[in-house]
C-alpha cells in the first residue's frame, strides 16, 4: 500500500471499521472516535499492510482499538468498585506469596482445582497452566499463541471469577 | 452460550452474536481481545461482515479523518524541520568554534601551523558544504515524506515565490529593452529616409533653378542680340 492510497482506503472501509467499533462498544460517538483512531493508526503504518488484505488488516486494528477502549472502561469500573487488593494482574501475580510458602488445607486445594477446571474459555487453559501446572506467563503465551499481555489480563479476570465463586474472599491471599 | 471452544477459539455462535450486536460488555471485551491476536477467527469474523450487515455512520467520517491525518502530517513535518534546523544551528555554532579543524589537525599529525588567513576559507567552505548537505537532505526528506500530500515549509514557499517574481521581472525588463531598441532603430531608419527624400528634393529644386536660370540667360542673350540688331538697324537708317 502506498501513502496516496489512504483516501481511497478511508472511503472504501469507513463503514466496515465503524461497524466493528459499534458492534463492540454499542455507542455511536465512541464508535466514531474509534473509527477515526483506527484510520489514523492504519495510515501511520500503511507500509505494513499486506497487499490485498486490507479488510482483515483494518478489522484487526479496529478490534484492537475497541478492545483497548473496553479494557480501560472495565478497569476504571473495577478499580472504582474494588479494593486495592484487586490491583493489576501483574502486581497481584508478582506480589503473591510463593506457592511453597503457603500452607493450604487439602480440601481447599481440591476445591480451587475444581473451580479452575470448571472455568470457561478463554480462562480455563491459562488458569490451569498457571495455577496448577505452575507455568510462567511467557510459557503459557508461547503454548497458547496468545500475547503475554492478554495472558496477564485473562489470568487477572480468572482470579476475579474464582474469587466470586469461592465464598466471599475467604481465599484472599491464595489466589 | 459458549463463546469459546475447547481450543480457545471463538465459536460460530460467538461470531454471530458479535455480528448481531448481542454481546454484553464482558463478552465484547473477551471477543475483541481474542480477535486482536487470532488470525483464523478474525478472517471468519470479517467474512461474516457482508455489506448488508454494515452500519452507516451518523455523519460521513472520511473528511474529518483525512483532515486530522493532514494535520498530523503537518505537525510531524514541522517538528522534524525544527529538529533539523536546531541541529544545523548547533552544528554551525560548534563548527565556527574551530573544534573540528583543531581535531583534524591533531589527527593528521604535526604539520606546519596554518595561519588564520589560510584557515578561514576552508572553515567557511566546510560550513557551507555542511549546510548544503543538511538542506538537500531535509528537502528530499520532506518532499518524499507524504506522497500526494506535499507539505512545504513557509520559508521554502516564500523563497520560491520570490524567485518566480524576480524571474518574471527580469523577463519583463528584457522585453522592454528589446522594444526600446527596436523603436530606436525604426526611428533612425525613418530619419535617414526623410533625409534622403529631402536631399533628392533639394537636388531637384537646384536642377529646376539651373534650368530656369539657363532659360533666362538664353532669353537675355536673345534680347541683347535683338537690341544690338535694332541699334544697328537704327544707325543704318540714320545714315
Amino acid at each position: 500500500m502506498q501513502k496516496q492510497d489512504v483516501g481511497v482506503l478511508c472511503e472504501k472501509y469507513e463503514r466496515l471499521v465503524y461497524t466493528i467499533c459499534y458492534q463492540f462498544t454499542k455507542n455511536h460517538s465512541t464508535a466514531e472516535d474509534l473509527t477515526q483512531e483506527t484510520f489514523i493508526s492504519a495510515f501511520s503504518h500503511i507500509d505494513t499492510c499486506p497487499k490485498g488484505a486490507e479488510k482483515p488488516w483494518l478489522a484487526r486494528i479496529a478490534t484492537n482499538k475497541a478492545k483497548d477502549y473496553l479494557k480501560s472502561a472495565y478497569n476504571r469500573r473495577v478499580s472504582a468498585t474494588e479494593d486495592e487488593a484487586l490491583d493489576t494482574a501483574q502486581n497481584t501475580i508478582a506480589f503473591a506469596p510463593a506457592p511453597e510458602d503457603i500452607t493450604i488445607e487439602k480440601d481447599t486445594v481440591k476445591r480451587i482445582h475444581e473451580e479452575i477446571y470448571s472455568l470457561k474459555e478463554p480462562y480455563r487453559l491459562v488458569s490451569e497452566m498457571f495455577f496448577i501446572n505452575e507455568r510462567s506467563v511467557e510459557e503459557i503465551s508461547r503454548a497458547l499463541e496468545r500475547p503475554p499481555k492478554t495472558v496477564h489480563t485473562q489470568l487477572y479476570r480468572a482470579k476475579q471469577i474464582l474469587r466470586e465463586k469461592i465464598e466471599g474472599g475467604k481465599l484472599n491471599g491464595i489466589i | 452460550m459458549e463463546l469459546f471452544n475447547e481450543k480457545g477459539h471463538l465459536t460460530q455462535d460467538a461470531l454471530i452474536l458479535a455480528i448481531n450486536e448481542e454481546l454484553d460488555e464482558m463478552q465484547s471485551l473477551e471477543v475483541s481481545e481474542h480477535l486482536s491476536f487470532c488470525d483464523d477467527c478474525l478472517v471468519k469474523y470479517t467474512d461474516l461482515l457482508t455489506d448488508d450487515k454494515l452500519r452507516i455512520p451518523q455523519k460521513h467520517l472520511a473528511p474529518s479523518i483525512m483532515s486530522r491525518w493532514h494535520r498530523k502530517l503537518i505537525s510531524f513535518a514541522l517538528s522534524k524541520y525544527g529538529t533539523v534546523a536546531a541541529a544545523v544551528v548547533f552544528g554551525v555554532a560548534v563548527w565556527s568554534t574551530g573544534i573540528f579543524s583543531n581535531a583534524i589537525q591533531i589527527s593528521q599529525g604535526a604539520k606546519p601551523p596554518v595561519t588564520e588567513a589560510q584557515q578561514k576559507p576552508s572553515m567557511v567552505e566546510n560550513a557551507s558544504n555542511f549546510i548544503g548537505d543538511i538542506t538537500s537532505e531535509l528537502k528530499s526528506g520532506v518532499s518524499g515524506l507524504f506522497g500526494t500530500v506535499t507539505v512545504q515549509s513557509e520559508a521554502e514557499r516564500a523563497a520560491q515565490i520570490q524567485k518566480s517574481i524576480l524571474k518574471e521581472q527580469a523577463r519583463k525588463e528584457k522585453a522592454v529593452a528589446k522594444l526600446k531598441a527596436e523603436r530606436q532603430a525604426a526611428e533612425k531608419k525613418k530619419a535617414e529616409e526623410k533625409a534622403k527624400i529631402k536631399a533628392k528634393q533639394d537636388e531637384q529644386l537646384k536642377l529646376e533653378d539651373a534650368i530656369k536660370n539657363k532659360d533666362n540667360y538664353a532669353k537675355e542673350e536673345t534680347l541683347k542680340r535683338d537690341e544690338e540688331n535694332i541699334n544697328k538697324l537704327k544707325e543704318i537708317t540714320a545714315k
